[in-house]
């Protein structure tokens, strides 16, 4: 625990969990891909319940760092925040916020990474219509 | 265990260093290059291009040697592409041209081993076996030579496979482009007593008007045993090398130009009343019904101009390296196999979607063990690990039926 909380202050990143698509369930994969991302402003003008923030992550595991300007590490990162936000039941995302961090991350085994945040959100009863 | 073993290891790191991210690189073979294989031909080339004529390279294969034997064979292996050389003078240039430059190099790699000098007991060991690969190299060069030159024999593999692809034709001269293929190398890599035997091909495609380069391509295939299996039973294992390099290097490089779109998508089994689904599974009849289940991932430039409506598939099943069953264009995600399997073996299956894209027919990759994908659509494991579309030893595996 120490190693942990010693590790963490000098600079390891705090890891986030990569989900494998090929671990996931049918029904997850139909609603990732069935997910859309929100107008920010849109979330609190419908009837939604949120289910929480959901992290995705990027890993290079190549030496070298990710570029801001990576689509492909982005379009990544992003599927990750669906893919989780599916599994948690979400019809819809915000837009995802993203974030590059060359400090390593040692559970992924990652150079460096790309870690894209948003909040998840399903239907509320009075309203399962798209937006 | 290892693993504690290792975190404790990096955090160790970590506490020395400001970041962790540089101890963590476990790097690849340095043999291995791949280039990536996100690409293929570009759609606008391929619009330009309806006919082909294949030619073969006049160049020879190298040889290269590397692996865990040091620096002799670095030196060693030079000499026995020289060793090749005198030997095809030796015999009135029965190997000059001759595929056997590449099929002897097994035979040779022991009798350099020795000749490098390896010392103790693993010179021993190699001299023992070492009249069993000298019997085998002298029945290779006392063999008539009707095999065709490498180069010949993936020109033709080539043809073979072009002529089964949708929208282009081969043509002994007068296409739109040629196709000038080689099979630039061959690498023998030992680790212990196992040998990777690889095969380097590299194909161009040159515009029949003036002669520039469309697309060029560099491809490899490789497979690894135990360095005395490779002489077993009359160099069968060596024989069914040659032809499914030749096989799977044709069949790559027409998809990669013609026929193949990457397009993002999780592709696996399902099971079904008959099949138990899996990457290893088990069918319940003769004739099972396989069942798989596609998601196409958007994101791509494909995305909007694939209509799902109209995607079907092509099936294989393989037998070792033999196609024991094919149905092509399936429409829906079953099909019960029409011809009984054989029986209670160990088979492999796959099929691919095949999309049309604005009316244009393009194939999707095999489907294939997971682990070709490992953290799905990562540039990073690609590198490492390449999607091979038609490279059937990465496909599911199925356990046909025993009993009647």
């Amino acid at each position: 625990m120490a190693l942990l909380l010693a590790g963490t202050l000098s600079g390891c990143a705090t890891a986030v969990p990569v989900v494998d698509f090929y671990d996931v369930d049918s029904s997850t994969l139909r609603r990732f891909q069935s997910i859309d991302v929100l107008d920010s402003a849109l979330v609190d003008q419908k009837d939604l319940i949120k289910l929480g923030e959901v992290q995705g992550i990027y890993c290079k595991k190549m030496p070298g760092q990710v570029h801001v300007y990576d689509e492909l590490a982005k379009a990544q990162a992003i599927d990750q925040v669906k893919l989780k936000a599916a599994e948690k039941g979400a019809n819809y995302i915000t837009a995802p916020q993203c974030a590059i961090s060359d400090s390593g991350d040692f559970t992924n085994n990652c150079y460096s990474t790309m870690i894209c945040t948003a909040s998840a959100f399903k239907a509320g009863d009075q309203d399962s219509s798209a937006f | 265990m290892h693993k504690q073993i290792g975190l404790g290891v990096m955090l160790a790191l970590c506490l020395a260093t400001s970041g962790c991210g540089s101890w963590f690189y476990t790097g690849q073979h340095p043999s291995v290059a791949h280039s990536s294989t996100l690409e293929h031909m570009p759609e606008e080339i391929r619009r330009s291009v309806n006919s082909v004529e294949v030619i073969p390279d006049n160049t020879r294969p190298r040889l290269r040697v590397g692996g865990d034997y040091g620096q002799q064979l670095s030196t060693v292996g030079e000499g026995v592409g020289e060793g090749m050389a005198a030997g095809a003078q030796a015999t009135g240039g029965m190997l000059a041209e001759d595929p056997r430059a590449i099929i002897i190099a097994p035979f040779i790699l022991p009798i350099a081993l020795v000749a490098g000098g390896i010392a103790g007991a693993a010179a021993a060991k190699i001299e023992n076996e070492l009249a069993e690969y000298r019997e085998n190299l002298a029945d290779e060069l006392l063999a008539d030579g009707n095999q065709p030159v490498p180069n010949d024999a993936l020109a033709a593999a080539l043809v073979e496979r072009l002529e089964e692809t949708e929208g282009i034709r081969s043509v002994t001269e007068g296409g739109d482009a040629t196709l000038t293929v080689s099979v630039s190398s061959v690498s023998i890599d030992t680790a212990n007593e196992d040998a990777v035997i690889t095969a380097f091909a590299t194909g161009v495609l040159r515009s029949a008007i003036d002669e520039s380069v469309l697309y060029s391509k560099s491809l490899k295939y490789s497979e690894s045993d135990k360095l005395r299996n490779w002489t077993a039973n009359e160099n069968a294992l060596w024989d069914a090398y040659v032809a499914s390099a030749r096989k799977y290097l044709a069949a790559e490089f027409i998809a990669d130009l013609f026929e193949i779109i990457r397009v993002r998508h999780v592709l696996r089994p399902v099971r079904s009343e008959t099949f138990t689904g899996g990457w290893s599974g088990r069918a319940k009849t003769d004739k099972p019904t396989f069942s798989w289940e596609l998601f196409l991932l958007g994101g791509d430039s494909y995305h909007d101009h694939i209509d799902e409506q109209d995607i079907t598939f092509d099936l294989r099943v393989f037998e070792g390296s033999r196609l024991a069953y094919e149905a092509t264009r399936i429409a829906g995600d079953s099909h019960e196999v029409a011809e009984p399997l054989p029986r209670c073996k160990e088979l492999r299956w796959s099929v691919r979607p095949v999309y049309l894209v604005d009316g244009m027919t393009r194939a999707g990759e095999w489907m294939q063990y997971r682990s070709g994908f490992d953290k799905f659509w990562n540039n990073d494991a690609l590198e490492a690990n390449p999607v091979t579309p038609e490279f059937w030893q990465y496909f599911p595996e199925v356990s046909s039926r025993c009993t009647s």
